[in-house]
């Protein structure tokens, strides 16, 4: 299984990782010299801005709370399905592990396991940078902002954990070419939801939408939220632990 | 085994693990900063204290030239493995703080039965359900979002302990490592984030305390990492214990029990006891079944 997990790791774009590492250590860097090294000195006196309610922001905060969304979804791409099984197709994977003495779902396995790793290492990558973000931010609306967005990581990276076992077993059961297709099919009729939903829906409830009176909700509905937020992953995992059992009988008729 | 060696390297960890932390917390409390009750802000400061640790445990083996394996004897000790009942452990991981602190506060409110006030929970904003839900949701959340333990255990268990029972056998490891551990917490202890600052003996009798919790939740932790040979059920006790699970707690009124008992004496004392009991138990037991032979990684 070991082996199995850094095969999937090697065979992601080297590139890739380069980029990512590099634009991470930029961003780090930046961070500490800009907004630690020197908060509120004469010199960044200019990039001080009084916002609506009247309280006076740091422009440095903005640019760190909206680089930290993209910074999320950046390493997302380790958690690529399509790249991972494209990946063993093109390499013909399938014929070294039929000389390899492996069971067979110890294959499907190491695609569940790297992607839940992923997964892992994504939120709490996300989760160290969210914590820098709240912990340089002045009180008020940036931390809560910050906060907020925080705290919806966990469903954000159960959502993207959700597709990924509904993309597996496709890619598993039918194979790479119809599995795209299927994907594109999906993906497809989302845009044209959402491109109907633009043209002819009533655009008013998204112009009008205030991001207060989410957060008013999210207040008054603590409870809800607290059990919705804590229960949500452990229903994606198990949704996902049976897309897993399905991958595995998928797989194995696949071999027969 | 080379002890001057170990005992080099161990020094190199040890320094690295404080330095780091405490640059984040004193960069923190010269600002002027106190404890004054649980904030994001604050939050955040001590989530980025707890990642140093395992910062140095790596910067330690680079130095030290010990390599990054991830699994197997002084390793990383990241591996996960379920088998030969390994389970069990991570089981123990996830109940076992909820098993002490619902024994805390069942203690508390005997010595104090005024303290029971259901109305604890509205006035935190929260519905009754949320009480009874509470120990689920602190496990999932906390097993979740245990980077930040993870961070802690990554460098005490996984690399000061190893070092430590090689050193100095597994009792006087435990309690070297108990009272290092407790010391690391002490610029927060300092500014009121375990006990508060109005305490008599403030703040040397906090840090000692802290010592001996350390030292006390040490045995536990040690055993399931010794048993599981990864850190990850140690990180998940970590986060949950940090998360403290418990549905007494929404009943129990702490303004009531502090003016009967004031301070943090014996708050954190009723804490201790079910956690002796426990480490007994693990005591007696790991003594009767290993027959004295450890291994650790």
């Amino acid at each position: 299984m070991g082996g199995l997990l850094y095969k999937d790791f090697v065979s992601i774009d080297r590139i890739n990782k380069i980029r990512l590492t590099w634009v991470i250590a930029t961003y780090s860097i930046l961070f500490l010299i800009l907004r630690i090294v020197f908060p509120g000195t004469k010199e960044f006196q200019d990039s001080m801005i009084m916002i609506e309610d009247g309280s006076v922001i740091n422009l440095f905060d903005i640019f760190f709370i909206m680089a930290y969304v993209p910074f999320i979804i950046l390493p997302m791409s380790f958690m690529s399905v399509s790249k991972l099984m494209s990946n063993d197709e093109k390499n013909k994977i399938g014929n070294y592990l039929n000389s390899m003495p492996f069971d067979k779902n110890t294959y499907v396995a190491s695609k569940y396991v790297f992607i839940g790793i992923s997964a892992y290492l994504i939120m709490s990558f996300g989760y160290i940078l969210g914590i820098g973000c709240i912990a340089f931010c002045k009180e008020g609306l940036l931390q809560d902002i910050a906060v907020m967005v925080n705290s919806f990581l966990v469903s954000i990276i159960s959502i993207v954990l959700f597709l990924a076992g509904i993309e597996l077993p496709l890619y598993i059961g039918v194979g790479k070419e119809k599995a795209m297709r299927a994907m594109v099919v999906f993906w497809t009729t989302i845009a044209f939801i959402v491109i109907g939903f633009l043209m002819f829906g009533d655009l008013s409830t998204v112009s009008d939408w205030d991001i207060t009176v989410f957060m008013d909700f999210v207040e008054e509905h603590k409870s809800g939220v607290l059990i919705f937020q804590s229960l949500e992953p452990v229903i994606i995992l198990g949704l996902y632990f049976v897309s897993y059992l399905i991958s595995c009988r998928l797989y194995r008729r696949k071999e027969r | 085994m080379d002890k001057k060696l170990e005992t080099k390297r161990l020094w190199i960890y040890l320094i690295l693990s404080f330095g780091l932390t405490w640059i984040i917390f004193f960069s923190f409390i010269g600002t002027g900063f106190k404890w004054d009750g649980s904030n994001p802000y604050m939050e955040s400061f001590i989530g980025l204290g707890m990642l140093m640790p395992f910062v140095a445990h790596i910067l330690s083996r680079l130095i030290t030239k010990e390599g990054l394996p991830m699994t197997g004897k002084d390793s990383l000790m990241l591996g996960i493995s379920f088998k030969d009942r390994k389970w069990k452990y991570y089981l123990f991981a996830l109940l076992i703080p909820w098993v002490y602190f619902e024994i805390m506060c069942l203690m508390a409110l005997v010595l104090v039965p005024d303290a029971f006030d259901s109305n604890v929970i509205m006035e935190l904003g929260y519905g009754n359900e949320i009480a009874f839900a509470s120990p689920i949701l602190t496990m999932v959340s906390c097993t979740i979002l245990s980077f930040a333990a993870l961070g802690e255990e990554g460098g005490w268990r996984g690399y000061m302990m190893p070092k430590l029972i090689k050193l100095l056998g597994i009792p006087k490891a435990i309690i070297t490592g108990g009272i290092i551990w407790g010391l690391w917490h002490a610029p927060l202890t300092v500014v009121g984030h375990n006990f508060g600052t109005d305490y008599p003996g403030f703040p040397f009798a906090g840090i000692i305390i802290m010592c001996i919790q350390c030292t006390l939740m040490g045995v536990m932790l040690t055993y399931i990492t010794i048993k599981t040979e990864s850190i990850w059920p140690a990180a998940i006790m970590h986060a949950v214990n940090n998360g403290n699970p418990s549905i007494l707690k929404f009943f129990l009124n702490e303004e009531v029990f502090e003016k009967r008992f004031p301070g943090p004496f014996v708050s954190y004392g009723l804490l201790m006891i079910p956690m002796l009991v426990i480490d007994i138990i693990i005591i007696v037991r790991a003594i009767r079944r290993s027959k004295g032979v450890y291994y650790y990684g």
